[in-house]
């Protein structure tokens, strides 16, 4: 027991004797004496030496000298300096003392450590499947929305400003030119009409052209009495067609006022 | 048509004389001369849309012929200048003085090839040389010959390196026609003619004849029988009725939802101005609707415009002209 007490005791002496740095951090040893001849850091021929030892002073002592070292340590661990010296004078053999130091890789006292960020909640992994579907489902039903929409619009404003039908847009067009009163804007509205009454009719027509409907129209048995008799009295420079012929080509769509088409007054204008 | 009683006898059948002719020379291109012989009568300019290979010189060709009129062609490239058309002055070397070289604009018939390849500032010339029908070279004004009628062509397709004609240049044009392919039994009788051309000796060697080989030099009536045709289509008579039928088209084109661009008065100009010179190619002293609607896709397509809403969903400017003519009448 006594043996072991003396043992730890000079083993904490010595530990506590070996100087000691970190990696990379320079350490000074001043005034360390070796006897013998002159020694000198033993040169670097590669990175494999752990320790960068660099001689600062060198002092005369009896039987030796006394020298300033600055050492860097490049590992961790116990070295001996002696091992790092060389001799000056080459003939001489190495009978350096040992000189040990510790190289640690401990961090310094009282350094401040970065904090250490707190765990937090990781966010919910998984399901990207049945959120894509779900987005496309709302997109597609979205677009089908928009689409019905633009198509109700139109439709919606055809409703609101429907015409009325042929019969009775001709009507009161066909009363004016029974009575007379037909002014050119009114012949005109009453031409084209008829001719789109036409064209809507005879289905080998109403799906052509419309410069190739109206050379048909023009050729058709049924049709072109009509339409060329309109077209004489309307643009003739001289109409030949009599405001007896014209109500007469009329009065097949004007079936309430077949009764007034009897006694015709169309003005043709010359 | 009405045949009756046809007005104007004499020009009906000199008109008659030039279609027979050209027809005798071109197969299947009636509706293209009909615009050719609208275009002369009006003093409009013609713009022909149509792939290669359509006959287009030759018909401009033959009519020349049968006319009795001067044809020129250009055919426009990047580098043509405005001075190789109208012409420019030249320092003449013996007498120390400028003189004046006049270029082909200097004609009667002027065929401009594929006028989209020139750049704007030779279109620009040309074009403002059919619209004054004169032309100016250093500091002196020229006029051109009368009649003077230029029938441009382009190519609706290859556009790289095109210069595309604005709507304003476009504007000037009386009528723009595209021309289509020929009917199968048309095809068939170009090929059965071409088949009898047969060989030209020229001296000591010989060549292929070719259609413009077999135009008839020798012209259909005088320049006096063409003054008459012009006259008497001036004469045609328009009534009040049909000017309405023709400002309701253009209003129309004006306010249609699916056009940015609507007809200009010019526009409405060239549509009675050619319906009456259509009316006395089809033997009336009068117009009627069908002249309207028949003319209507020449003279109003190139001078619209559709709205980029139209143009995104897949519209036509033909289409949406057919659908204002159809509602016109609906």
């Amino acid at each position: 027991m006594r043996f072991l007490c003396l043992f730890l005791a000079l083993i904490a002496t010595v530990s506590a004797a070996v100087p000691s740095q970190r990696i990379g951090q320079p350490l000074t040893l001043q005034d360390i004496y070796i006897p013998g001849g002159e020694a000198k850091p033993a040169p670097r021929r590669d990175r494999e030496p752990p320790l960068v030892v660099r001689l600062l002073e060198l002092k005369p002592a009896k039987d030796g000298f006394r020298y300033d070292f600055e050492i860097q340590g490049l590992e961790a661990g116990t070295y001996n300096l002696a091992d790092f010296l060389v001799p000056v004078n080459s003939a001489e053999p190495p009978t350096f003392p040992e000189i040990p130091l510790e190289i640690t890789s401990q961090l310094p006292p009282g350094i401040e450590l970065p904090k250490v960020k707190p765990s937090e909640q990781m966010p919910t992994l998984g399901g990207y499947r049945t959120t894509m579907i779900t987005l496309c489902c709302v997109w597609f039903i979205g677009l089908i929305a928009i689409i019905l929409w633009k198509k109700k619009k139109p439709a919606a404003s055809n409703e609101s400003e429907a015409p009325a039908s042929l019969a009775d847009r001709l009507k009161p067009l066909l009363d004016a030119a029974s009575n007379g009163k037909i002014d050119d804007a009114g012949r005109a509205k009453l031409e084209r009409l008829i001719l789109g009454h036409w064209r809507e009719r005879l289905p080998e027509i109403a799906d052509a052209p419309t410069s190739e409907a109206m050379v048909k129209l023009r050729q058709h048995p049924e049709a072109s009495p009509l339409i060329l008799a309109l077209e004489r009295w309307l643009h003739a420079r001289n109409p030949e067609t009599s405001e007896a012929e014209i109500q007469k080509l009329l009065a097949p769509y004007q079936p309430t006022a077949a009764a007034a088409v009897a006694e015709p007054s169309v003005k043709t204008e010359a | 048509m009405i045949t009756a009683n046809i007005p104007f006898p004499d020009v009906s059948r000199y008109v008659q004389e030039i279609r027979s002719r050209v027809g005798q020379i071109v197969v299947g291109q009636d509706v293209v001369v009909e615009r050719m012989l609208i275009a002369l009568l009006t003093s409009g300019h013609l713009l022909l849309e149509g792939m290669p290979g359509l006959a287009k010189t030759l018909l401009v060709n033959t009519l020349a012929q049968a006319m009795h009129l001067q044809f020129r062609r250009i055919q426009f490239t990047i580098d043509l200048l405005p001075s190789d058309i109208l012409g420019s002055e030249i320092l003449d070397e013996r007498t120390g003085n400028f003189r004046t070289h006049r270029g082909p604009a200097f004609t009667n018939l002027l065929l401009a090839d594929e006028i989209n390849r020139a750049a704007p500032k030779v279109q620009g010339a040309l074009l403002e040389a059919m619209q004054e029908r004169k032309v100016t070279i250093g500091s002196e004004s020229h006029a051109l010959p009368t009649p003077f009628l230029v029938i441009a062509t382009q190519n609706p397709i290859e556009q790289s390196g095109t210069f595309e004609l604005p709507e304003a240049q476009l504007d000037r044009f009386m009528l723009c026609h595209r021309l289509g392919y020929p009917t199968a039994s048309e095809e068939e009788e170009i090929l059965r003619r071409n088949l009898k051309l047969g060989v030209k000796r020229e001296g000591s060697g010989a060549v292929a004849r070719s259609e413009f080989d077999m135009i008839e030099k020798k012209a259909i009536g005088t320049e006096a029988d063409l003054i008459a045709a012009m006259e008497a289509a001036n004469e045609i008579h328009v009534s009040d009725v049909f000017l309405k039928h023709v400002v309701d088209i253009i209003e129309r084109t004006r306010h249609h939802r699916e056009l940015e661009v609507g007809c200009s008065p010019r526009a409405g100009i060239s549509l009675l101005k050619a319906s009456r010179a259509r009316a006395l190619l089809q033997g009336r002293d009068y117009v009627i609707p069908e002249d309207l609607f028949a003319l209507a896709e020449d003279v109003i397509l190139h001078r619209i415009r559709l709205t980029y809403e139209a143009l995104a969903e897949g519209r036509t400017g033909a289409a949406v002209l057919q659908d204002i003519l159809e509602e016109s009448i609906s």
